[in-house]
């Protein structure tokens, strides 16, 4: 890096910083500071061209229509009716476990996360259902925020999620085998959070056992009521057919993940049609397809200031002198690997998730595959930390969402609530960096490359 | 690694290429020799794999400023090079030399066809390799008719060569082609040539190769911006220049080198080599009138098209018996006879 | 207060119906051009050419009507803290470096497009379709869009002069959320009781 870099890249970070703070669109954020950067490194001209052939350059690429179409698919599912049917199957199965209204909640998040590509609408999608289940199972509200906040990371990590399909091409490594490689690392989240919960429960039953409002009493009272809960059979089969149809494919290597999301796309708005009235189904189909507009929209948006964004970084030298800075500092990779995964946490004070993986994967994918590293692991352990960035306080915003979503949660609360699960994704990400293999094995199994 | 360099001119050069390909490795030379030649008054930072420009907004970009040099490929230069597609056109010569000089050469002597560089405000430094078009088949074919009902993985004007004789052309990146074989969403690929193959994981996966015949079709430029290299003094100037008239030797070289390493993995894997007979491919350049369409669409934009096509086979029959250099694909098909 | 005039809400939607139509074509074009393949030996000419183009459209013809639902991403980190007269400085900042953003991004579009237009600019495939067109739309996007979150900065900063404080921890993106949820969730209980009846 020349001096003149160093300078703008200063300025440039600063000026981004400073266009957060006063709250402007993130996306402008990174379109003023990158825009600033190129003005000081080549020339005004050079700048309006940059901001100008962004949006077209950004958009006219073939690889990037999985992204509407993956979020056309989530939202057709939720309309539906789709998640309310895990969530049901689970409240049935799970009533009589230790915690079973907090396990539903989390199993419903898993089922839904099957079907969704975000985790923001998993919590808003099932935060007032699994809260009042959990509420009326004799829980606290922090118990409920806990799992629903957490619950909601689950719907990047397991497939389809619009962000893992982003870090595939920011990186060029494969979306297919990045989506595959994310079902064991959500499924072991799950394990882990199904312990805490039941640990959590566990505790508080011991703490209430014998006093008048014992918490076994309550859940007791409250599995019962479960089993009233009629099951929507047919909606979770077509779960299961979504999910199939999406994800099956592209294990079997029947499908491209283009192709696959195409297909799940079509699947899901074929059940959308079996399952409304059909003097509904226009208006359902118009409100999936506004909301699915609504959302692709913001995405591009986020991915166009951060394309200005990255232009300039590239320009500057600064991606380069940072991976040759770290790589000569000669320290163990491993160290490397925590440090970056830690970087990403403060991340989530500023950002929301896609655009947390736009400006960290272009930097720190390089630095930890040139150690040799995995490259579709490390995709899922930066995409894991930056979900936990979510529900980390000061600033996350799952749990902003919930707080939003749900009127009797306070921030505070909502924030110890979500602490267990921190450790618990603590557990997990130890254990992706410790066994490998279970990020990887799947993706090998199938017919994916 | 904040070195702070200190050189006079520090350019930077987009390309679409991974470091490790045959064009990437000339620009590579190239910018050494304009280091070595300005004591690294003039130095070059590369941006490989499309990572600051995509391949389509290259040379739009050389112009206003976003990159000082470029790779731009003929196949995304219609509308601004319009002239300089001429060389996508097939069935002309199978010599990438030959090509090469061609290039450079109606630079030199066509008015038409330098007039869109001079409008377009860049200046173009010298062509990169590009070996001869090859077929990639899964299953085999001994004749052009034997691809009717195949998906062929195809770019450019050689979608419609394959289209003529029935195969459907299916466009798709080359990153992806190794995955939709496997699969058999396509049963083979086109517009590629033998050098690049390893890059793409296809000496592994290609049972059949053909030499359709369809020589070399397409090529990439290396373009500066027309005011920068003015605005710089005579003598890096003269650097640039020199090392611009050594690339196309370190074109052929470098895609020798590499054409070699793909054909011994294609060996090692059990490859079949074939070539379409003349006749066959005689026939099929005959039911093709993709020199006349180019000529009519370029002269409706009011270019004397026909002119340059005219310029480009005089001077491509004065280079072939110049040039004794064989294209990688046809080492590769002797070394099996 | 913070109405934004009729004609534009309208404007705004028939985009994103457009934009929402164009993603049911290019969905099923992907399932036919994919099907056609595997089943009849024959794609569709230049699918990843049209759907490629298609894209821009689908992407950008929603960002003013996701602008008008406050859809796009801040985060609200220090100004909580501020005094009011700061807030309303900082709005006006704002709402001053929108219009700039607005007025240079906007500019650049129309030079894109002009010379676009003025070059013939195709596609690079085998279709070489017009780019001007997606270019046009891509003009129309933004200047809406940016007519929009502009309209909706001054009059943010209207109120915050009249004393009419958006509350603390009240994030634009997370009032959206909340709205959203509130649809999904009527959508899930309405669907519900749907089935009961
Ligand atoms: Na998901
Ligand atoms: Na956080």
């Amino acid at each position: 890096m020349t001096g003149a870099s160093v300078g703008a890249l200063v300025a440039v970070l600063i000026l981004f910083f400073v266009l957060l703070a006063i709250r402007l669109h993130v996306a402008f954020a990174l379109m003023l500071a990158g825009l600033l950067g190129v003005v000081m490194l080549r020339s005004t001209d050079a700048a309006v061209s940059t901001g100008a052939n962004a949006p077209f350059s950004t958009a006219a690429d073939y690889s990037l229509i999985i992204i509407p179409l993956f979020i056309f698919m989530g939202v057709l599912a939720v309309k539906a009716g789709l998640a309310q049917a895990g969530f049901d199957v689970a409240s049935r199965v799970l009533r009589k476990l230790p915690g079973g209204a907090a396990l539903s909640s989390l199993a419903g998040s898993g089922m839904f996360a099957a079907v969704t590509g975000s985790s923001v609408a998993t919590v808003a999608t099932l935060a007032k259902v699994s809260t009042e289940a959990i509420l009326k199972a004799g829980h606290s509200i922090k118990l409920a925020a806990g799992v629903v906040c957490a619950g909601g990371t689950l719907g990047v990590l397991i497939p389809p999620s619009i962000i893992l399909v982003l870090y595939g091409i920011i990186t060029e490594e494969s979306i297919g085998r990045l989506l595959l490689a994310g079902i064991a690392p959500g499924i072991l989240t799950i394990l882990i959070y199904g312990m805490t919960i039941m640990g959590l429960v566990t505790r508080e039953r011991r703490r209430t056992a014998g006093t008048a409002n014992s918490l076994i009493e309550r859940e007791r009272a409250a599995a019962e009521e479960a089993k009233k809960i009629k099951m929507d059979g047919m909606g979770f089969a077509y779960l299961i057919v979504i999910f199939a149809v999406s994800i099956g494919t592209i294990y079997l290597g029947v499908a491209t993940p283009t192709e696959a999301a195409s297909f799940g796309a079509t699947a899901a708005l074929i059940i959308l049609f079996i399952r409304s009235q059909k003097s509904k189904f226009l208006t359902g189909l118009k409100d999936s397809l506004v909301e699915s507009i609504g959302l692709t929209s913001m995405t591009f948006l986020l991915m166009v200031g951060a394309g200005v964004f990255t232009y300039f970084l590239a320009l500057s030298g600064a991606s380069t002198a940072l991976v040759d800075a770290v790589v000569s500092a000669d320290v163990s990779p491993y160290l490397v690997l925590v440090l970056c995964l830690l970087m990403i946490i403060p991340l989530g004070m500023f950002l929301d998730g896609t655009s947390m993986i736009l400006i960290a994967a272009p930097l720190l994918h390089p630095i930890l595959t040139g150690y040799g590293f995995d490259a579709i692991w490390i995709g899922i352990l930066i995409v894991k930390v930056a979900e936990m960035a979510l529900i980390t306080p000061p600033v996350g915003m799952n749990a902003f969402v919930y707080v939003g979503t749900v009127p009797q949660a306070r921030l505070g609360e909502t924030f110890r609530g979500i602490f267990p699960f921190i450790i618990a994704d603590i557990v997990v990400v130890a254990i992706l960096i410790l066994v490998p293999d279970i990020v990887t094995f799947i993706p090998d199994l199938s017919g994916t490359t | 690694a904040c070195s702070d360099s200190g050189a006079e001119y520090t350019l930077h050069y987009a390309t679409y290429s991974s470091p490790t390909s045959d064009q990437s490795k000339v620009v590579q030379r190239w910018a050494a020799d304009i280091e070595e030649a300005t004591n690294g008054e003039v130095e070059v930072i590369f941006h490989y794999s499309g990572s600051l420009i995509g391949a389509e907004d290259a040379l739009q970009a050389t112009l206003d400023g976003r990159v000082d040099i470029a790779q731009v490929g003929s196949i995304y230069a219609a509308s601004d090079l319009s002239m300089y597609t001429v060389v996508d056109l097939p069935f002309k010569t199978k010599n990438p030399e030959v090509h090469m000089h061609s290039i450079m050469r109606l630079y030199e002597e066509s008015e038409t066809y330098r007039e869109d560089f001079e409008r377009q405000g860049v200046k173009l430094m010298y062509p990169l390799p590009l070996g001869s078009m090859m077929i990639g088949l899964s299953s085999p074919a001994a004749t052009p008719e034997d691809l009717e009902g195949r998906s062929i993985r195809a770019g450019g004007l050689t979608s419609q060569v394959i289209l003529a004789r029935g195969a459907n052309p299916v466009a798709m990146g080359a990153n992806d082609i190794y995955e939709s074989l496997e699969r058999g969403i396509v049963q083979g690929y086109t517009s590629i040539s033998l050098p690049n193959l390893p890059a793409f994981g296809l000496t592994r996966s290609t049972d059949y190769v053909v030499d359709p015949g369809i020589g070399v079709a397409g090529s990439s430029i290396v373009v500066i911006n027309q005011d920068l290299y003015e605005s710089m003094p005579e003598e890096y100037q003269q650097a640039i220049d020199e090392a611009s008239a050594n690339s196309l030797q370190y074109g052929t070289e470098e895609m020798d080198a590499a054409g070699a390493a793909a054909c011994t993995e294609l060996r090692e894997a059990g490859t079949e080599f074939s070539a379409f007979e003349d006749a066959d491919v005689e026939d099929w350049r005959g039911d093709l009138a993709l020199d006349q369409d180019w000529v009519t669409e370029f002269e409706e934009r009011g270019y004397d098209a026909q002119g340059v096509l005219d310029d480009f086979e005089q001077i491509i029959a004065e280079e072939e018996p110049l040039s004794d250099y064989s294209a990688p694909l046809n080492a590769c098909m002797g070394g099996s006879q | 207060m913070r109405t934004i005039p009729r004609p534009l809400v309208l404007l705004a939607e028939t985009l994103v119906i457009v934009a929402g139509a164009l993603l049911v074509f290019l969905m099923l074009l992907t399932v036919a051009d994919v099907g056609g393949r595997a089943f009849a030996d024959s794609s569709i000419l230049g699918t990843v050419e049209i759907s490629t183009l298609l894209m821009v459209a689908i992407a950008f013809l929603g960002l003013a009507a996701a602008e008008i639902h406050n859809r796009h991403v801040s985060v609200e980190l220090v100004e909580a803290y501020l005094p009011p007269v700061v807030r309303l400085i900082l709005a006006g900042v704002r709402t001053v470096l929108i219009t700039l953003t607005g007025i240079v991004i906007s500019w650049g579009l129309l030079g894109v497009l002009t010379s676009a237009f003025e070059r013939g600019e195709t596609t690079s495939g085998i279709l070489r379709l017009a780019t001007w067109p997606m270019k046009g739309i891509l003009l129309v996007s933004f200047v809406l869009f940016f007519v929009v979150a502009i309209w909706n900065a001054i009059n943010e900063f209207l109120d915050m002069k009249e004393g009419k404080v958006v509350e603390d921890d009240q994030l634009l993106a997370v009032q959206q959320a909340i709205d959203d949820a509130d649809d999904i969730t009527d959508t899930v209980v309405a669907h519900r009781t749907e089935e009961k009846k």
